[in-house]
């Protein structure tokens, strides 16, 4: 096992090539725990770098460690820890919802703690209860990919990897989603999401790497690449009312740090907008705060993508 | 502590895998159909009279007649095609690969369903012959001697292995129904254009028909006859199947698993 201070996975100089051609090209990156987006076009080599993350798809070169140890020579064990979604969701067709996620489960945990999570997991993933008996084959897409979450997360794994999670979800469903994949990420879950999406990414992701023609063009804390490539904006949001704190006082909390601020911060009902050159620091003092999720500035991700691959031009930071 | 270690020691986790694609094998209806249709070929070779020597049951109604029926008639050899195209294939035809979602390393779960081939393929085989079994009992009142049952299901078990398994392989390494269906088929098919055309080595059937032959002479004649051809068929006869096994298992590995 890993120590708090090592990372979860360490990726080496993984390459993958088809027949020459290289899809996925010396990508070097060290996911601890949080939420790890992996973004970029289609065709970039997302799904293929998860896949060899998974121990799927072998590199031509390069290792995964996850847990400390190469995925190719895992056990069980560590292999138990992992959930995982795949873009293009399947199941067998005449299970029902219920029976499939008692066999994925069955195979990560024990009996005696199968049936207490199979409800609760259904549940969570928002699925009608009238379907949680009815074979698969009668499920919309929607549907399946909401199991197929459910599943992703049952079984207490400690790794998550979703590959484009939510692209068959309404708009409603997806920000529920978003939510709750949120609040797993609290619990300690290790989530790494793959999509070309970028408010679901926005919402979700604490780092974020930006891949294209297989290589990582850029890869850092969402905010620091922001900062490094001209963003000073950033936002804190209210996203649940657990604790006492309302924004205005948070803001005097804020304020108090000298030199925090680069200008006024503007205080809006749900938001407080404002200019850091600092937003390590902003970070540290919100982690202790669980009702408020600091990002860039809306939008900015979008922004940071059409810089970093699609070569639009930009003052970088120094 | 104690439920802990029951968990780790007693492959607790492969036995639900296990558990659940042997009912799935168990219970699908193209296998029930393939036992319900071996039955019937079986009985219909059961055609004889009930005043017969043990002798002329075991030497020409079993051993020349019955067994013989999987040399001069191809049908019960697309059996064991059946049950097995799907095997591994299915899952990826239908995107619910056990090796995407549950993340159970590769060769496990190639094991596991190896395993549940083997049990299908041998309980297609003992319907096909417990059958004869009870209708030569009922029509004549006495029994196949039981060596000689017992080496006649051993050869008919071991051809149902290798095509079973040379099934299994195009399934696990094409990962498509239809060629790991048609593959096979047609080989089975050409065995008999093989041996016309002199490209016996080719022909696994030809292997069968020596041990046959083999085991004719000891059992009947009690004579044991060796030479390098009959050594060399026995070997092949026998380890084809585990051959192809081993390259099965030794490809899957090295695959990359992708669901596009």
């Amino acid at each position: 096992m890993t120590s708090a201070k090592e990372p979860l996975i360490k990726i080496q100089g993984l390459t993958k090539d088809y027949y020459s051609k290289i899809v996925v090209d010396n990508i070097n990156l060290e996911i601890f725990e949080s939420c790890f987006a992996i973004l970029g076009p289609n065709g970039a080599g997302k799904t293929t770098t998860i896949l060899m993350l998974l121990g799927l798809v072998k590199p031509s070169i390069g290792t995964v460690s996850i847990f400390g140890t190469n995925i190719l020579n895992s056990s069980g064990k560590i292999r138990r820890k992992i959930g995982f979604l795949p873009e293009n969701v399947g199941f067998y067709p005449n299970l029902t919802g219920r029976k499939f996620l008692k066999l994925i489960t069955s195979l990560r945990i024990s009996d005696r703690r199968i049936d207490n999570q199979i409800e609760s997991y259904l549940e969570w993933s928002g699925l009608e209860k009238s379907y949680w008996d009815n074979a698969i084959k009668s499920y919309s897409r929607g549907m399946k990919q909401r199991l197929g979450l459910a599943q992703a997360f049952a079984g207490e794994p400690k790794i998550v990897f979703l590959d484009e999670p939510l692209s068959n979800i309404d708009p409603i469903g997806r920000e529920e989603f978003i939510q709750k994949i949120r609040l797993k990420r609290e619990e300690g879950i290790t989530v790494i999401i793959s999509s070309h999406i970028i408010p679901e990414i926005e919402q979700l992701a604490d780092y974020i790497a930006f891949i294209d023609d297989g290589k990582i063009k850029a890869s850092d804390k969402i905010y620091e690449l922001a900062q490094i490539y001209g963003f000073d904006e950033y936002e804190i949001t209210r996203i649940n009312y657990n604790d006492s704190m309302s924004l205005k006082e948070l803001n005097e909390l804020l304020s108090a740090e000298k030199g925090l601020f680069s200008d006024l911060p503007k205080v809006l009902s749900e938001k407080i907008i404002f200019r850091t050159n600092n937003p390590e620091k902003v970070d540290n003092i919100i982690l202790n705060y669980k009702d408020f999720n600091y990002t860039p500035l809306s939008g900015t991700l979008s922004k940071l993508y059409k810089k970093i691959i699609k070569g639009e031009s930009y003052e970088k930071k120094e | 502590m104690k439920r802990k270690n029951k968990i780790n020691s007693s492959l607790f986790y492969e036995k639900n895998l296990f558990s659940f694609y042997l009912k799935k094998r168990i219970l699908s209806i193209k296998f029930i159909l393939c036992i319900l249709f071996s039955i019937l070929i079986s009985f219909s070779q059961s055609t004889f009279g009930r005043t017969i020597s043990s002798q002329y049951l075991d030497e020409y109604i079993f051993w020349q007649k019955f067994l013989g029926v999987f040399s001069l008639t191809i049908f019960p050899l697309y059996f064991p095609i059946i049950i097995s195209a799907d095997i591994v294939s299915g899952e990826f035809s239908n995107k619910s690969a056990m090796i995407i979602y549950s993340m159970e390393s590769r060769t496990k779960i190639l094991s596991i369903k190896l395993l549940i081939l083997i049990i299908s393929i041998f309980i297609l085989n003992l319907f096909y012959f417990l059958t004869f079994l009870i209708i030569a009992f009922i029509k004549t009142g006495i029994f196949v001697s039981i060596h000689i049952f017992l080496i006649g299901f051993l050869i008919i078990f071991i051809e149902f292995l290798f095509i079973s398994s040379l099934t299994f392989m195009i399934s696990a390494l094409t990962r498509n129904t239809f060629v790991s269906f048609i593959l096979p088929f047609f080989y089975i098919s050409i065995t008999s254009f093989l041996e016309y055309y002199e490209l016996e080595l080719l022909s696994y059937n030809s292997y069968k028909m020596k041990i046959i032959s083999f085991f004719e002479n000891f059992l009947f004649n009690e004579q044991i006859i060796f030479s390098i051809v009959k050594n060399i068929s026995i070997i092949i006869f026998f380890g084809l199947p585990i051959l192809i096994m081993l390259i099965t298992f030794y490809s899957f590995k090295q695959l990359d698993i992708r669901i596009d």
